[in-house]
């Protein structure tokens, strides 16, 4: 690999080890993708919790031998935690520390105060260490160190972020290396925020027999233990599913415009002022990025600003798309009636949604399959639907708490701080260099 | 240059081209997983998986792995002889384990493994130097107690076999 750019050889490292684990235990591409996106830390929230959700499987294994928790025909955990188990073990084998402190981690987990807590940082050190040396380009580091310089300069007194930060953070912080792009600025402080949380958690431990149980909110500990059904990567799954269905059930510019909103899913229910804002400001920023690698010399920023969609159309489109997603799932319903409920359930549904459903039964495909290889198909969409409709609700109850005077004014100060900052950061479009 | 030398340069560059030499790359991606090399480790048999030894001979860290995953399923371990010495050991404990080189005027010298009363069978033996190199061979099966394995030397697996026993620094691992 000498020779090859810095990137290309992390990258090539990366997949390279990837490619040995799940050859070694025969994972699936999604499996695969989801064993690299938690050894880059493309994880939303804290991007150490894949960490801690395998020391936690790890020790509820009960397994007097580590080595047995790697071997895939022997393994109890499930194929994925092995797998990453033994990337760990894998990477650890590059430096003695490394290795000794997972055995030992492993063999003394239990007589500690908090074995999980201290499995967890064993293997967590190895994975940083492994990000440090394969992937230098890995900003996480970076990001939270310039969260933490800001908040110290801008709020000492309340260092925790909050719904609205992220424009302000972002317009003070950015520059052509750092946080270029305002949707990076917000993930990461989402993911800030998340980590903060997870630590102070951690710091006051509870034991299951303790009353103090009742009061934990179940949603901390649902957040923390489980995979989120919200995430990106399943969102897009779904957004997929649909748009490549054999029967029409969302327009193409429905879907692409799904995509986006599947982006920021996971964060719009904390951070609703900022993930307004990014739907509306990320899509332009991308295209600024673009015509820069373009190198595309006739580049206004001003015009390019002006297509800055206003928010109470993004607010309508999203209470439009979970209509149709809703009309959706009644197709699939009254495809599903039989012939003599088919005039109860109509009359369930409104006329305006009868006259968009009927006009989905005219699409192409829909008339062209026998009604059981229809209802077969259309069984599939219900779950990705369902996702969908999950997705957009998160949004509208976002969008419902805004008053229309805060919602104009945030509006009008997001304008004012993103022109003059993108007006910074790309100042000539002759250098046509791609931040 | 004679012909002998243009030989000798040929030949060992195709042995390096073999070996894929050029020192150990940081930056290469690591070829084989972890649990590759503890199943290695664990196998019942006594067949060598040529690119694992060599993995296990230049890069230290698996070498690290294999020895820690061998030792934790291993019967009996002995990681270096008592008394590390300059003679050629004729006899060693692994365990409660005995093992022992018989020379004899005649014949190829004999492995013998005595295995105490009330412990666990023993059928296979590892030796495993510091630098990785190494062997596994079946002892057979015991009569009275004891296991003998003649080291042939017409054998060419069991040439290595007596050196390796004759080297203090040899682990051994009895499984």
């Amino acid at each position: 690999m000498e020779g090859m750019p810095q990137f290309e050889q992390s990258q090539e490292r990366l997949v390279g080890d990837l490619v040995v684990i799940a050859e070694a235990h025969r994972l699936s591409a999604g499996e695969r993708d989801k064993l690299r996106r938690s050894i880059v830390g493309a994880i939303s929230g804290n991007r150490d919790r894949p960490v801690f959700l395998l020391a936690r499987a790890v020790l509820e294994a009960k397994s007097d031998d580590l080595f047995n928790l790697i071997l895939p025909d022997e393994t109890p955990l499930q194929r994925s935690d092995a797998a990453f188990l033994d990337f760990l073990l894998t990477a650890a084998t590059a430096d003695k520390d490394d290795f000794d402190r997972i055995v030992n981690a492993f063999d003394t987990a239990s007589l500690t105060r908090d074995p999980v807590r201290h499995l967890c940082s064993s293997f967590a050190s190895v994975l940083h260490a492994y990000r440090r040396e394969v992937l230098p380009e890995t900003r996480h580091h970076n990001v939270f160190s310039a969260i933490r310089r800001y908040y110290a300069q801008y709020r000492p007194e309340d260092p925790h972020p909050r719904n609205g930060d992220a424009v302000d953070f972002w317009s003070s912080i950015a520059t052509r290396d750092l946080l270029t792009r305002y949707t990076t600025a917000l993930n990461g402080l989402s993911d800030y925020a998340e980590a903060a949380r997870l630590a102070e958690s951690w710091r006051h431990p509870v034991a299951l027999d303790d009353e103090r149980t009742l009061d934990l909110p179940s949603e901390s500990a649902d957040d923390a233990l489980s995979d989120d059904p919200m995430s990106s990567p399943t969102l897009k799954a779904d957004i997929n599913i649909i748009s490549e269905c054999a029967i029409k059930l969302l327009l193409a510019n429905e879907c692409k415009t799904l995509t986006p909103i599947a982006e920021h899913a996971d964060v719009v229910a904390r951070w609703p002022y900022d993930t307004l804002a990014a739907l509306a400001v990320g899509p332009v920023q991308n295209s600024i990025t673009e015509a820069l690698r373009r190198q595309e010399r006739t580049l206004d920023i001003d015009q390019q600003m002006q297509k800055v969609p206003k928010y109470e159309q993004i607010i309508q489109q999203h209470r439009q798309l979970a209509e149709r997603i809703d009309d959706c799932l009644y197709l699939i319903h009254l495809s599903g009636c039989a012939h003599n409920e088919m005039a109860a359930a109509r009359s369930n549904v409104t006329i305006d949604r009868l006259k968009r459903i009927d006009a989905m039964t005219r699409r192409k495909g829909y008339a062209g399959f026998d009604a059981g290889t229809r209802m077969n198909i259309l069984k599939q969409k219900i779950e990705p639907l369902l996702h969908l409709k999950a997705m957009l609700a998160r949004y509208v109850k976002a969008w419902d708490g805004f008053e229309n005077e805060r919602l104009m004014s945030l509006e009008v100060e997001h304008s004012l701080l993103f022109t003059e900052k993108m007006g910074t950061l790309y100042p000539s479009c002759d250098a046509g260099v791609a931040p | 240059m004679t012909v002998r030398s243009d030989l000798q340069q040929s030949a060992f560059a195709a042995l390096q081209e073999m070996r894929g030499e050029g020192g150990v790359d940081s930056t290469a991606p690591r070829s084989i997983s972890a649990s590759r090399i503890v199943a290695y480790a664990r196998r019942e048999n006594t067949v060598s998986d040529l690119t694992i030894e060599r993995a296990l001979k230049e890069q230290p860290g698996l070498r690290r792995l294999y020895l820690s995953a061998l030792s934790r399923s291993a019967i009996a371990s002995s990681p270096l002889a008592a008394a590390a010495s300059e003679a050629k050991l004729t006899e060693r404990f692994v365990g409660e384990y005995q093992i022992e080189i018989f020379e004899e005027e005649e014949g190829p010298p004999w492995l013998v493994v005595r295995i105490p009363e009330d412990a666990v069978e023993v059928s296979t033996m590892e030796l495993r130097r510091p630098d990785g190199t190494g062997q596994r061979l079946n002892l057979g099966q015991p009569v009275d107690g004891v296991l003998q394995l003649p080291l042939d030397p017409d054998f060419e697996e069991l040439v290595d076999v007596l050196e390796l026993l004759n080297d203090p620094m040899t682990a051994i691992h009895l499984i």
